[in-house]
């Protein structure tokens, strides 16, 4: 469990923070990894710009992803990396305050595993975020890895 | 069938002909009749002719009687025949020699007989010559010789043949007077029937031609009275049609305009608009064009078909035409002038241009309305996406206090932090109602058959489950079907479904129905029913507001949205909702579809 690394893709600091102290109530210790924008986020998945002396041998287990981000958007995102062989496996939740049905749809149509609504009820938040973390990352079986 | 000639001719023909007819047999008849005068005449001749020789041959026998009697007797008394029969045979020769001068055979025959005569008489003379101076005996021998009886004879002879030749006259002529009056009197029979026949036939004809004439002027006067009966009605449809009709002669000038024509041009009776021109009525320009359009036709006989044009009157007032003009023509195809047909289309121009201003406005309208609504689709995603991050934080980080500093909060400082907590999750239920009542009004109807006893009996069952406490009775009608948008019927349900459940929240039991109540206006009325916390009546109107509660936050939670997206949905339906209640005694919401 431990050796999966969380990617949270997230530019609202408040909203990171509160992710993070969500993960750590539900004591899951995984590397967490923060990409503040779209742009970023591709950055690291393909050790590019300033992720370019990443290790790609090492992807994230989970991606937590955000919509509604700076500069290149959450389903632009998932449309890049669903559309590259080394990460179009990796689990990828939409986590986001957004409930439109077009968003939803888009999420689903690109290839997102789980869509989840931001529950502002940091209680409820706590709880999803715990589900999340048990069910992606341990009760999960991924495909084997091939790269 | 027309008559080939006139009556005039055909009677002029017919009497020429009679006339002919008449004519020949007159002639004819004359003809005749001069034959049969000469024939009279011939034969009367002849007649006359052989009475002559007659008469001379007894002159002759008289002598001869005288002489024998003179020879017998010697007595001179007897000589006196003789002497008188002498005289008269001379006459009688001389005559005859007239009468018959002009026919050289008789003249011939005469010629042989007088020296036959001669003869005679001579032996006459000789004989009595002798009688007297040599007496009976030698008289008596003389006679005894037989010469006097053969001369006699051969002048009885001679006389003979002329008589058998006049005879033959005689009767010649009588043949030939017969057969010409047989004839002259066949000419005149066959003439004058033919002259019965051809005026009969003229008679004929001409009382045919009468009749015929007469059908004609017969048929002419009905026709007559028929043009006048049309007369009258083309009077009738120009006085009372309310289209302006009018006529042009070659110089565009009125001959005649109908009474809503005079009315329009400001005309107290219609013939004040003889030999007036569109100029004495138009703007000069209008007049122009008007007069250009009809020199047009004037020219190259094409008519004008409905040209929609502005008249302006010189009084200021100003009609739109409808217009069509065609040209006239006479008897022998030359256009004379023109018919002019104007409708009065003011109001309809009117009209459309009010529709036109109704239309683009609708379409500044329609512009500035979906693009109020595209911002309201940017707004509403905004406000679900960026406004409920703050009160997660908010809500987040209080709970972070009441976590990691509660050993340094005293207990209201703690409730504080707790009444943030509750305002904030109130906020994003509001935002979270608002957004649903923003999408139910803009999302898209599609009708489909909904079943909301299906509908009803899900959220019944859900409802217990969540709160499995409650003692509620459900009374859901069977198969109450509905025509709509099963999402929307769906919202619209759970909104009123759950209210009756929040409603009769404080009852220790409790009963909601969900049911049809007749028909209004042809369409399905429905109802949900709880016998909860009810509601004033006087307020009924406001409970469809959005954000309008009539129970305090304490009595029973909610945002006061609910029934206004019940509300949008139904009408989104074309549909009508309503309440009734009674304080403590239950509300009852009715919607039709």
């Amino acid at each position: 469990m431990t050796s999966k690394s969380i990617l949270l893709v997230e530019d609202n600091p408040d909203d990171e923070a509160l992710t993070l102290r969500a993960l750590k109530k539900n004591n899951i210790a995984n590397e967490v990894v923060v990409a503040r924008d779209g742009a970023e986020a591709l950055d690291y998945l393909f050790a590019t710009g300033s992720h370019a002396n990443r290790d790609l041998s090492r992807m994230p287990g989970l991606i937590l992803l955000d919509l509604n981000l700076p500069k290149v958007g959450g389903l632009e995102v998932l449309r890049c990396l669903r559309g590259d062989a080394r990460t179009k496996l990796i689990p990828v939740v939409i986590l986001t305050s957004s409930k439109e049905d077009q968003d939803i749809a888009s999420g689903y149509e690109l290839g997102c595993n789980s869509y989840v609504r931001k529950p502002v009820d940091f209680t409820q938040f706590v709880q999803a975020t715990g589900h999340l973390g048990m069910y992606w990352l341990v009760l999960n079986e991924l495909p084997p890895r091939r790269i | 069938m027309g008559p080939a000639f006139s009556t005039g001719k055909k009677v002029i023909g017919v009497f020429a002909f009679g006339l002919a007819i008449l004519a020949v047999i007159g002639w004819v008849s004359y003809r005749s009749t001069d034959r049969l005068i000469q024939l009279g005449r011939d034969r009367n001749r002849a007649h006359q002719i052989f009475e002559q020789l007659q008469d001379l041959f007894s002159q002759l026998q008289d002598a001869e009687t005288g002489q024998r009697g003179f020879v017998i007797t010697g007595d001179e008394r007897y000589l006196d025949p003789y002497q008188s029969a002498l005289g008269t045979i001379d006459q009688s020769l001389r005559a005859l020699r007239q009468s018959t001068s002009d026919n050289p055979h008789l003249q011939q025959q005469l010629d042989t007989l007088h020296p036959l005569i001669s003869q005679k008489l001579n032996q006459l003379k000789v004989a009595i010559e002798a009688r007297r101076t040599q007496g009976f005996q030698a008289a008596v021998s003389l006679v005894q010789t037989g010469q006097g009886k053969k001369s006699m004879d051969s002048i009885r002879q001679v006389m003979a043949g002329v008589k058998r030749d006049q005879a033959a006259v005689v009767q010649e002529c009588t043949l030939e007077m017969q057969s010409t009056a047989q004839r002259t009197t066949g000419v005149i029979i066959f003439g004058s029937l033919l002259s019965l026949l051809v005026v009969g036939l003229a008679t004929i004809v001409i009382f045919r031609d009468l009749a015929h004439r007469q059908r004609v002027e017969e048929a002419l006067r009905s026709s007559e009275q028929k043009l006048a009966g049309e007369r009258d009605l083309l009077h009738t449809l120009m006085d009372n049609v309310p289209d302006y009709i009018y006529f042009k002669d070659a110089r565009t000038r009125f001959t005649r305009v109908n009474r809503a024509h005079a009315r329009a041009l400001g005309l107290r009776r219609p013939e004040d608009a003889m030999g007036k021109t569109d100029f004495d009525f138009f703007t000069e320009e209008h007049a122009r064009e008007a007069f250009a359009d009809e020199q047009e036709i004037l020219r190259t006989s094409q008519p004008l078909l409905s040209k929609v044009e502005e008249a302006p009157r010189l009084d200021g007032f100003t009609v739109w035409v409808d217009t069509t003009k065609v040209p006239i023509r006479d008897a022998n195809g030359c256009v004379t002038g023109l018919l002019g047909i104007s409708r009065d289309i003011t109001r309809r121009k009117q009209a459309e241009d009010a529709i036109r201003r109704l239309n683009a406005e609708l379409e500044s309208r329609t512009i500035e309305l979906s693009a109020t609504n595209k911002e309201l689709e940017a707004f509403s995603y905004s406000v679900s996406h960026d406004l409920r991050a703050p009160l997660r934080s908010i809500d987040g980080f209080s709970q972070a206090l009441l976590e990691d500093y509660h050993h340094l909060l005293d207990e209201p400082g703690k409730d504080f932090l707790n009444r943030i907590r509750s305002s904030t999750q109130r906020m994003a239920q509001l935002i979270d109602d608002l957004i649903e009542l923003s999408r139910v009004t803009r999302a898209e109807v599609r009708p489909e058959a909904v079943n909301l006893s299906a509908i009803a009996k899900a959220m019944a069952e859900e409802l217990r489950t969540s709160e499995p406490g409650r003692r509620v009775e459900f009374s859901i009608a069977e198969n109450l079907l509905a025509q709509g948008d099963e999402h929307l019927l769906r919202v619209a349900m759970d909104n009123l479904i759950r209210n009756a459940w929040k409603f009769t929240s404080k009852r220790p039991s409790a009963r909601i129905e969900v049911g049809t109540a007749g028909r209004e206006d042809n369409h399905m009325v429905y109802f949900v029913r709880d016998d909860g916390a009810g509601f004033e009546m006087d307020h009924a109107q406001k409970l469809f507001s959005p954000f309008q509660r009539l129970h305090s936050m304490a009595e029973f939670s909610g945002t006061g949205v609910g029934l206004a997206t019940v509300q949008r949905i139904v009408h989104r339906h074309g549909g009508r909702v309503w309440a009734e209640g009674q304080v403590d005694r239950g509300a009852c919401f009715y919607f039709t579809l």
